[in-house]
């Protein structure tokens, strides 16, 4: 007998009295413990052919404890009374001997109890969805990007969705009984002219259900779209430049080439130019830089994290001057502050660290026009491929998705491949002028080999003194 | 709990009873091991986790295909799952292109995957002076403002079935390290900084080297806090191991995919047979190395794997193949079969891949450039569909009158492959191990470097 999906964990009361018990026969400081159950899928076709249809069923529970400035960590695929008793104790033991070599000791602080459920609202409920439905509109997409242009040579569509139930019980009380759901669209696309070859690519992701294809009807087409109008695109030719970045490629270079510098556990560790540095000049007083969990449907929204903690809001750059920083429980112990609800982890099996949410520059006063106007000669990057950073020297380094040349003000030739690089502090500096109207992405960061979900996003840019790199 | 080989046997025979299915693989295995992380020069957390999965691919009329990955380990949840997958694949689009899954061959190469199996016997007291290495990493320079890293090891176990009759079990071993040291100094009244990355992954426990590893992470940061720039332009560069692993091995193992030649997303799609870069250049694919990281007598579907030669005189030979490509080419699947214990799909990927060695010192190729930079680490991916590359140099050094000079400040590359693979003009006669990729350092003429001005 087929039995439907269901987020059922069998973690009650008993479990929690289990923990507390065993925190005081140990006698530790701090526990964390996560269980969760989680159901995905992911259908893949490729120009109307299907590759992969899959279902991933996740279970498990994971232990995190603190001993005297160490921390122990188990997780396992059983949930049970006994497998509890087993891995806490393995947890404690870890815990010991990451004391036994820990650098400087802290107390971890302890907060409110608290008891709560909470259930990310959806739309239409991905439950309530047949897997035929979720391919008859991912397959719309495929049809509409590969019957687009007769250059287009290949599709790839991407469906991914997943609903996740984790219940978190900390040593201070904090239950948290956390359902999220996150679906995401991706559609590939590949046109060919003679030997030249190029791609385009659109994506969408949103915290919620299947009201996703509601946004997301013509992904299809815009892809296509780009991987033809890519067949007239030039390399870069590499150097120094004035640049337009558009609110996409700005949303992650705020990510990449801020927002980590300004998570707190990169600063405790010694890995952040910006240690120490509250209260100077960032950028001129235009600038306003925000992480915020708190929009709902966006793909970073974030209601509670994964240490049971309040997701809040963050303002880390305030009229140009650099103002906070993100916090999970550990940094914001050491560092004698309110945690801000960053500490997730991707999954039950792994520890949470410090992470954004939806970060995003503030918008300012500029029209797109007048930016371009008063650049006169430069590059006008558009959307982004990838990013990281180095927040240890302060230097980034994003691929945008293509870009435009511009001449006395008019866009003349489309641009490809090109890289884009500098210095944190000195790029925010270069900051001339903040456009009017912000757009926010989604897009995944894999800070710690962790993949969480986030936004990111910005309004037009521009910035003076940038080095880009070509051909 | 039962047994992992039990239960996804049990698993095969419970597929066998749908008529609708026609063909069906199952993977199954378990992951279990420890992680030590370090933080600021000191031991922060300390993690052990036994992961399970099962992962099971059914396909029926057509090619139309449903698949489930489990990670809760119960017969009737398992049965379940296979129900709710056998309907996804009758509510699945066909696939045409999909034609069998791979068949057992009349015998396999008489090659061992090396495995360590004192690995999932370590202790934490095993490790000990290892990390006590790794905490006095920082008292070694004044100028270190943190030391990070991990040393991890897992023990694998899994195994592989199909409906045409594969049935194989492997054990592999893994054990990883890694240290990042980040220095400042001030320098000319101005604060400068540096990071010196080095890893290295191994098979057996004994083998690790942390000294080796720790001097290479300093040195590297050391190196990296007196910085120049160059002026953009055209250079020849000497790419260090880190990057010919990037540049090559890792962008023609992408390149080589056939599924990616299949689909036209390749820039060496129709180029078999071609010369694709100059002829000093040899790529050796390489399954049956002994000790190597990535040897195995079967691929991933259970297909016998074989050394293959990739580019020969820099003329290229061969694509990877999985079964489902070597359909598509009306070939045979050359072995390369590739996934993940956690993962559903397969791919394909090389194994031990080798670039055979040259003539060159590394000195003489220095010694060869008046003005040029040597690069030694870039995080950038290729672009394998237009053959094109711009990224960060993210750790490089200028070379000047045949010597190497200051750490490069600010600086990008900018590569066309199909040039900068013909503009090879040295490669060095020793050989590095990072991983599964052996590989020399490689001079190439001519590659556009961007910089600050």
């Amino acid at each position: 007998m087929q039995s439907e999906p269901n987020l059922d964990l069998p973690v009650d009361d008993a479990y929690h009295k289990q923990l507390q018990k065993l925190k005081k026969k140990y006698n530790i400081e701090y526990y964390n413990a996560r269980f969760n159950i989680a159901t995905s899928t992911i259908i893949h076709i490729n120009k109307g052919k299907m590759k992969q249809n899959n279902n991933h069923y996740d279970y498990g529970c994971s232990i995190q404890t603190f001993v005297n400035g160490g921390y122990g960590f188990a997780s396992s695929n059983e949930i049970s009374l006994s497998e509890i008793e087993r891995m806490f104790e393995k947890s404690v033991k870890l815990a010991q001997w990451s004391s036994s070599r820990a650098g400087k000791k802290f107390h971890m602080k302890s907060y409110d109890p608290l008891v709560v459920s909470y259930e990310q609202p959806q739309k239409r409920n991905l439950f309530d969805v047949s897997n035929e439905d979720k391919i008859f509109f991912l397959l719309q997409q495929d049809k509409a990007a590969s019957t687009y242009d007769a250059r287009i040579v290949n599709t790839n569509s991407y469906y991914m969705d997943n609903v996740s139930r984790t219940i978190i019980s900390t040593s201070d009380n904090r239950i948290v009984d956390n359902i999220e759901s996150h679906v995401r669209i991706r559609i590939l696309t590949n046109s060919k002219e003679e030997t030249n070859l190029q791609e385009g690519k659109k994506s969408m992701g949103i915290s919620g259900g299947f009201e996703i294809i509601d946004k997301a009807n013509n992904l299809g087409l815009e892809a296509a779209e780009e991987a033809i109008e890519n067949l007239n695109a030039k390399p870069v030719k590499g150097g120094q430049y004035n640049i337009i970045a558009d609110p996409y490629l700005s949303g992650t270079f705020i990510h990449e080439a801020f927002g980590h510098a300004c998570e707190a556990d990169g600063v405790l560790a010694g890995e952040s130019q910006l240690a120490g540095r509250i209260g100077e000049r960032m950028g001129n007083k235009t600038i306003n830089v925000i992480d915020d969990p708190t929009m709902e449907g966006e793909y970073g929204f974030v209601k509670y994290d994964s240490e049971a903690m309040e997701a809040r809001k963050v303002q880390l750059i305030k009229e140009g001057f650099l103002n906070g920083f993100m916090h999970n429980r550990e940094t914001a112990s050491k560092m004698d502050v309110e945690p801000t609800g960053n500490g997730r982890a991707s999954s039950f099996s792994s520890i949470p660290v410090v992470r954004m949410r939806t970060t995003f520059i503030e918008p300012g006063d500029w029209s797109l026009e007048e930016m371009m106007e008063d650049l006169k000669n430069g590059i006008l990057c558009v959307s982004w491929n990838y990013g990281y950073t180095e927040p240890s020297i302060g230097q980034f380094m994003f691929k945008m998705a293509r870009a435009w040349e511009v001449q006395n003000g008019e866009k003349v030739q489309l641009l490809r491949d090109a890289a884009l690089s500098g210095m944190m502090l000195d790029i925010l500096n270069n900051i001339s002028a903040v456009g009017k109207e912000k757009l926010l992405d989604d897009g995944t960061c894999g800070k710690a080999n962790q993949h969480v979900p986030v936004s990111s996003g910005s309004p037009y840019i521009r910035i003076n003194n940038v080095v880009i790199g070509g051909l | 709990m039962e047994n992992i080989p039990e239960m996804v046997r049990k698993a095969g025979l419970y597929c066998e009873i749908f008529p609708e299915v026609r063909s069906w693989d199952i993977l199954g295995g378990t992951i279990s091991g420890s992680s030590i992380s370090i933080e600021k020069g000191f031991l922060k957390t300390s993690e052990s986790s036994t992961e399970y999965s099962i992962n099971i691919r059914l396909f029926g009329e057509r090619g139309k295909t449903g698949s489930v990955n489990i990670s809760k380990m119960n017969l009737p949840f398992i049965r379940s799952a296979i129900d709710r997958t056998v309907s996804l694949m009758k509510g699945s689009l066909p696939n045409p292109e999909f034609k069998f899954l791979s068949q057992p061959p009349s015998s396999y190469p008489p090659i061992n995957t090396p495995y360590d199996s004192k690995v999932k016997d370590v202790s934490f007291d095993d490790t000990k002076e290892i990390i006590d290495q790794f905490i006095r990493l920082k008292s070694r320079d004044d100028r270190i403002v943190s030391v990070s890293g991990g040393f991890s090891y897992y023990d694998i176990q899994y195994i592989l079935l199909n409906s045409n009759g594969i049935n194989l079990e492997n054990k592999e071993s893994t054990v990883s390290l890694y240290a990042e040291v980040i220095m400042e100094e001030i320098l000319k009244g101005k604060k400068e900084n540096s990071n010196g990355y080095e890893g290295q992954s191994y098979i057996f426990f004994d083998k690790v080297n942390p000294e080796e590893i720790f001097n290479k992470a300093l040195h590297k940061a050391q190196k990296g806090l007196k910085k120049s720039k160059i002026p953009t332009g055209y250079y020849p560069v000497v790419c260090a191991p880190p990057v010919v692993i990037l540049l090559f091995n890792r962008t023609l193992s992408a390149a080589l995919d056939a599924q990616t030649v299949y689909e036209r997303r390749s820039f060496l799609s129709n180029q078999l047979g071609n010369q694709i870069a100059s002829d000093n250049l040899e790529i050796l694919d390489d399954p049956w190395l002994q000790e190597g990281l990535a040897t195995s007598a079967w691929d991933m579907e259970g297909t016998a794997t074989q050394p293959i030669k990739l580019v020969e005189n820099g003329v290229l030979k061969s694509y990877l193949h999985n079964v489902y490509t070597a359909n598509l080419f009306e070939t045979v699947s050359t072995g390369h079969a590739s996934r993940g214990l956690n993962s559903i799909s397969v791919g394909i990927s090389p194994s031990n891949l080798k670039i055979l060695p040259g003539k060159n010192s590394l000195d003489s190729m220095i010694e060869s450039i008046p003005q040029g930079v040597l690069i030694e680490a870039s995080y950038d991916y290729p672009n394998i569909v237009t053959g094109e590359f711009s990224g960060l140099i993210a750790s490089g050094y200028l070379i000047h009158d045949g010597e190497i000079k200051d750490a490069l400040r600010e600086s990008l590359i900018g590569i066309n492959f199909s040039e900068f693979y013909n503009n090879i003009t040295g490669i060095g006669k020793k050989i590095h191990r990072k991983g599964p990729h052996y590989v020399p350092y490689i001079k190439v003429d001519d590659v556009k470097v961007s910089a600050k001005e």
